[in-house]
């Protein structure tokens, strides 16, 4: 099969099938129908003509020298009445007439002079039009030729080849139709369930590990794809499984030396000393908490089908970091319009995408200086702060994991911006830096123009 | 105040339950589901502190099934944050406190007294920030040792901050806890509520002071 049959459909593959099958199964029947009828109508021609040859040999009696024809009255009438449409001649064997219907008949005596008794054949009308269909037999020592013309002619045979193949398509088309909708039907009804599984397949998310398709109603053709899918998603589903697992026991069993640790620095007398370690253990925290967070979005795609506010995360989100600013003699504002920007996506992941963002801007810019964030229709996300800013060359780079900015001071962990570009990148957005008009740098998460 | 700890890990719960003691809680350590079940079942405790992931089963499906046989207890949940999950979303609506791992023994402390604040108590209790005092049963407000008249929604948004001190109430939450679901709202009805209090407690010389934090928020702390 050629690759461009293969593309096909398959409904335009049984079509174009089924007409070729159909063609050839109504209509070479009645090629044949038409040729034995031909032959037919040929064969009762030649027993008409045996019949009226017949009829003139039983009329004629040979004892007589010569011998003489009494025809019954009306055989002799329907001659006369023919208009030559009937023949009739006897002839001795040296070829003179002896009896003839009408003085027609005389040209096929002249054409039977050169035939053998038996056979049939053509007698050309000098006045031309179809020719007579004539016959010759034996009696005695005589011979008699008939021949008949006009009646049984090649119109006959027309109009029965016309009837046989009109009544041919007539029987053939409403077959075809009828085969072409019971076809269509049966395959409509069975890629409905198709359709069904596919939307299945499409609603499967990727943190669904326990999707399954139903098999139900489909033809059993398909069954063995679906459950080989099914087998397909379910070792998946497993193997997420473990990542999973993995993860939640990597972060327990990380997290609870930190608190260990943290809880321990609390027990000591309040001091510089303490102040240190408690921050040593902040950092060690942060970077626990964000390696996990790579791992996390590392082991699995996220589901992304959530109708997520951004004006609400960003605010809950900011909420929840500004009493450090405060602590930090910050002022903090956010700007919003008034109404939802709703974007498709993981909540949760937006959420610390913002974070993080924010997170940075309080790492790495002096006590005491702004931090603003912004969300905009766009949709967009933008922490703006009155910081040293990022040189330009550094821009691209500190994305990238434990790529840190030389000016960094030493409390980041390298992975907060990884992060975000990351969960920016599932989203279909774009994380980036720009310069602050006035001082500062700007972070910002920005989806693409939506036309 | 009895407390019932219910934590795996043999050193974080010695210093939690050293920490604790320190801040005047009878402590009881229970280190498996199964015990912490019982103890619950036994019913004398004040307070909770669950640890969600314990050696024979979820922290969280305990709490669920004790909820469902009537427990009534305040519980704070201590988890190793998962920032990717839902799970300390559905805690925090859940109407529990949560603190994520690692943590500081102060800041459980100042969960579990704001948990043992809560209005479902049926005594009325005193909170205190700074030289402001609250008495959520007779609603008197004592700036030092001086009495604060105050209007009775002033009095609900003193009471909202007090509860949730040093942390951002939003706007919307505000709205949701003074205001009526019918209630025509002027859009700066908030902002000007807050206006008035924070003049009032401004005037009478209280030390805690309420943030505006635009576009986010308002908080009250007691930060020199």
């Amino acid at each position: 099969m050629t690759a461009a049959l293969a593309r096909w459909s398959l409904k335009r593959r049984l079509a174009i099938r089924l007409l070729i099958v159909l063609t050839v199964g109504v209509l070479g029947p009645s090629v044949v129908m038409v040729g034995a009828a031909l032959w037919a109508i040929n064969s009762m021609d030649d027993r008409a003509l045996q019949d009226q040859a017949g009829d003139i040999v039983r009329n004629l009696d040979i004892t007589a020298s010569p011998p003489v024809l009494r025809l019954p009255a009306a055989l002799a009438d329907s001659y006369a009445t023919s208009g030559d449409s009937y023949l009739y001649v006897v002839l001795d064997a040296a070829g003179d007439i002896l009896a003839t219907s009408s003085p027609a008949a005389e040209i096929l005596a002249h054409v039977a002079d050169d035939m053998s008794p038996g056979v049939f054949f053509l007698v050309t009308r000098p006045a031309g039009g179809s020719p007579w269909y004539a016959y010759m037999t034996t009696a005695g020592p005589y011979f008699v030729a008939v021949a008949q013309g006009g009646l049984h002619d090649d119109t006959l045979s027309d109009s029965v080849m016309r009837d046989l193949v009109s009544f041919s398509l007539v029987t053939a088309l409403p077959l075809l139709a009828v085969t072409l909708l019971v076809t269509f039907w049966t395959l409509n009804r069975a890629f409905r369930q198709i359709e069904r599984v596919a939307g299945e397949v499409r609603a499967i998310t990727p943190g669904g590990a326990e999707a399954h398709l139903s098999s139900e109603g489909l033809p059993s053709e398909i069954a063995p794809l679906v459950a080989a899918v099914n087998d397909a998603l379910f070792r998946l589903g497993r193997a997420y499984e473990v990542e999973k697992r993995f993860t939640t026991d990597a972060a327990h069993e990380l997290r609870t030396p930190v608190a260990v640790l943290t809880a321990r620095i609390d027990t000591l007398p309040p001091g510089a000393t303490r102040d240190s370690l408690s921050a040593d253990a902040a950092r060690l925290s942060r970077l626990v908490s964000q390696m996990l967070d790579v791992a996390r979005l590392d082991a699995a795609p996220l589901p992304m089908n959530e109708h997520v506010d951004l004006v609400a995360i960003v605010r809950e989100a900011v909420a929840a970091l500004a009493p450090l600013a405060l602590r930090d003699r910050r002022t903090m504002e956010m700007r919003a319009p008034d109404g939802p920007v709703i974007v498709e996506g993981h909540e949760g992941a937006l959420r610390l995408a913002v974070t993080n963002l924010v997170e940075n801007a309080m790492l790495h810019t002096p006590h005491g200086t702004p931090i603003d964030v912004e969300v905009t229709p766009q949709p967009a996300i933008r922490v703006l702060d009155r910081g040293p800013g990022v040189a330009e060359a550094e821009r691209a780079s500190i994305f990238e994991r434990f790529q840190r900015s030389p000016s960094a001071t030493s409390s980041g962990t390298g992975l907060g911006l990884a992060i975000v570009a990351e969960i920016a990148a599932r989203h279909g957005a774009q994380a980036a830096v720009t310069e602050r008009p006035g001082g500062g740098a700007a972070f910002e998460i920005r989806w693409p123009d939506a036309d | 105040m009895r407390l019932l700890l219910v934590e795996d890990e043999r050193e974080l719960a010695g210093l939690l339950k050293a920490g604790l003691k320190a801040a005047g809680f009878a402590v009881d350590h229970v280190a498996t589901a199964a015990d912490a079940e019982a103890a619950l079942i036994s019913g004398s405790y004040d307070i909770a502190v669950l640890d969600l992931r314990l050696p024979d089963g979820d922290g969280l499906d305990l709490l669920r099934r004790r909820r469902a046989a009537g427990l009534t207890l305040p519980v704070l949940i201590l988890t190793a944050r998962d920032s990717l999950s839902d799970r300390v979303k559905g805690l925090e609506q859940g109407g529990d406190d949560y603190v994520l791992k690692p943590f500081h023994i102060d800041e459980v402390v100042a969960r579990l007294r704001a948990l043992l604040r809560r209005p479902n108590q049926a005594l009325g209790v005193n909170i205190v920030i700074g030289n402001l005092g609250l008495n959520t049963m007779d609603l008197r407000v004592m700036v030092a040792d001086d009495p604060l008249t105050l209007s009775r929604r002033e009095l609900g948004l003193l009471e909202l901050f007090m509860r949730r001190a040093g942390r951002v109430l939003t706007k919307e939450v505000i709205e949701q806890a003074l205001y009526g679901f019918n209630e025509e709202l002027e859009s700066n009805a908030v902002e000007v509520l807050v206006h008035r209090l924070r003049r009032k407690l401004a005037g009478a010389g209280a030390t805690p002071t309420i943030h505006t934090l635009r576009g986010i928020g308002y908080l009250m702390d007691d930060m020199p």
